[in-house]
């Protein structure tokens, strides 16, 4: 566990000793505010609901920012050689970078917080469904970050990675807006696997276990493919 | 199994020992048949070895493999009687400096080191205070604060060498640790690889230049298209350098008229050609006598000189001559004992 943390705890810091963290968190909390505030008055009421619905969006292209480089960039200048020389296995690099990524989307999530907030202070908020919101998000994240994770150990080249998590990502969730166009068997079977569907219903305030299961199992299917394929570089 | 080797996967002596290792990518082969055991200083032996080749002649394979980064294609490796191949407890006990100039910039090297330190399994108070002391000990006190990203290049290899050593293993793996290094971070390295060796560590550095294995070490690996051409002391090799033919290439005014009196005068002069028309090129088997044999000549025949030059005066003209000739031991000195799966006998 000790090397786990310490790979996580100098990719944590890595985010922060470059501009990385600053500018993503910069981007997302700008553009959700925008497009979130852009549409609150009209509706009119006190709820959260369109945050969690942007931030949804502005997350599946934000996410593959932070985690391209997380095994791209250390195959491409070398350094990963030196991580698979030490006593570490290759499933603490792995569990390891995933934390690394996953402290810094919670203290974004929790940066977001400034919103729901503000809401509080303009009218009757109900923080039921926030909270319920918050673990959409939280497990959505891990999902998206384990995808990520997942297409940067195929590549030493980060905007491929990239563009394979932007590819998965934007596939889970695009994926629900052409079911009226699949046959009805297919069409059940892709709405299930399509992101939107489990998350929906939790940011409406239910958390049902099929769903928190359905993201734990894409980020563990995920990370064994990341896992696997880091592997795979010994076994040339 | 050998005596040393153990059944818990931990690491026994401080020794590496391959039986017929080959590594292969693909079509490409990297390293072929090599049987070797090296060991920690004892009566006969140092404990460093230098593992002399040209580029791409398959050192860096061999300290992959025997970092347990690679797996081999073909026989075995084991490190202290254990294969070091994706195994952590072995890997705790080995040392690893890689050429590649592969640092984490946005550290510094306090933090870089204590990180690896961390990583090899010690506590974090001890892995910073082992950081701290190790970048001491290569000359880095000042600067161990410093983002890595802003030292020079012998800095960045003294870094490398620093985290190499941090947890203080008992196998020591150098990859080129020379390479691009000032005339004081040189000194520094050398004497710290030589202390480590003195505590009982085993020691092997890769390089392509001769002297530099001279200046560390009396034993010697050569290898050569991934194969182990010659072992031994380092005057074994330079006798071996002395007694490969050389050539002499010289561009003249009038190159046959040279290359006929120094064909009628010069006994160790063993063949002749002409590359151009004013060029000619000696083979000879003694090169001081036959450079001022040369010279002789072109003053007193008041030849037009151009150009004097040796096409093969490197190792690597030295190594093609071992391969040519088949020959895989250096001399009756060596005290890295060849495997009996060697496939050609030893030059003597």
């Amino acid at each position: 566990m000790q090397n786990t943390l310490t790979i996580a705890g100098r990719q944590f810091r890595s985010f922060f000793n470059g501009a990385t963290a600053y500018i993503v968190m910069a981007i997302v909390l700008m553009v959700l505010g925008f497009f979130f505030w852009q549409t609150f008055f009209l509706f009119g009421r006190a709820t959260a609901r369109e945050m969690f619905t942007w931030l949804f969006r502005i997350l599946v292209f934000a996410v593959p920012a932070l985690t391209m480089g997380l095994i791209a960039e250390e195959k491409r200048t070398g350094t990963i050689e030196l991580l698979i020389t030490m006593p570490v296995t290759d499933a603490q690099v792995i569990l390891g970078k995933f934390l690394g990524v996953a402290g810094l989307y919670g203290i974004m999530l929790l940066l977001t917080l400034a919103y729901p907030m503000s809401i509080s202070t303009l009218g009757n908020l109900d923080w039921g469904p926030v909270w319920t919101g918050y673990v959409a998000l939280a497990l959505q994240g891990a999902a998206m970050v384990a995808i990520g994770l997942m297409a940067s150990s195929f590549t030493d080249n980060q905007l491929v990675a990239l563009f394979i998590a932007l590819t998965i990502n934007l596939f889970f969730w695009m994926i629900s807006l052409f079911l009226p166009l699949l046959p009805s068997e297919l069409a059940s079977i892709f709405e299930w696997i399509s992101f939107n569907y489990h998350f929906d219903s939790m940011t409406r305030g239910v958390v049902d276990l099929r769903d928190v299961l359905y993201f734990l199992s894409v980020a563990a299917i995920a990370l064994m493919v990341a896992f696997r394929s880091l592997e795979s570089r010994r076994w040339r | 199994m050998s005596a040393a080797e153990t059944t818990e996967g931990t690491l026994g002596d401080a020794t590496i020992r391959t039986v017929r290792l080959s590594k292969w990518y693909g079509k490409v082969t990297a390293l072929q048949d090599v049987s070797l055991h090296l060991h920690a200083s004892g009566p006969n032996t140092s404990g460093i070895w230098g593992l002399l080749g040209p580029n791409g002649s398959g050192k860096s394979t061999f300290l992959g493999l025997a970092a347990g980064q690679l797996r081999p294609s073909l026989g075995s490796i084991r490190v202290g009687g254990v294969s070091p191949f994706a195994n952590p407890n072995v890997l705790a006990h080995i040392g690893l400096c890689p050429e590649a100039d592969a640092l984490y910039d946005d550290l510094s090297g306090l933090e870089f080191v204590s990180a690896m330190a961390r990583l090899s399994g010690c506590r974090r108070q001890e892995s910073r205070d082992r950081a701290a002391a190790a970048l001491e000990r290569f000359g880095l006190k000042n600067e161990m604060h410093r983002p890595i990203g802003g030292y020079s290049r012998g800095m960045r290899q003294r870094t490398k060498l620093a985290q190499a050593t941090v947890h203080e293993p008992r196998v020591l793996l150098l990859d080129e640790p020379l390479t691009g290094t000032d005339p004081k971070s040189r000194s520094v390295i050398l004497d710290q690889i030589r202390e480590r060796a003195a505590q009982g560590c085993l020691v092997v550095f890769s390089t392509h230049v001769l002297h530099e294995v001279e200046a560390l070490t009396e034993q010697v690996l050569l290898i050569a298209r991934g194969q182990l051409v010659a072992h031994g002391h380092v005057h074994e090799i330079r006798d071996l350098l002395e007694e490969h033919p050389h050539h002499i290439r010289v561009v003249c005014s009038d190159s046959r008229r040279l290359a006929a009196r120094l064909a009628s005068e010069e006994q160790e002069i063993v063949g002749i050609r002409f590359p151009s028309e004013s060029c000619v090129e000696f083979e000879t088997t003694a090169p001081e006598a036959t450079y001022a044999a040369i010279t002789k000549a072109l003053v007193q025949d008041e030849h037009r000189l151009e150009s004097i030059t040796s096409p093969d005066a490197t190792l690597e003209a030295l190594f093609h001559y071992l391969v040519a000739r088949g020959t895989h031991g250096a001399g009756t000195g060596a005290d890295a004992e060849v495997g009996q799966h060697s496939p050609s006998p030893s030059l003597r």
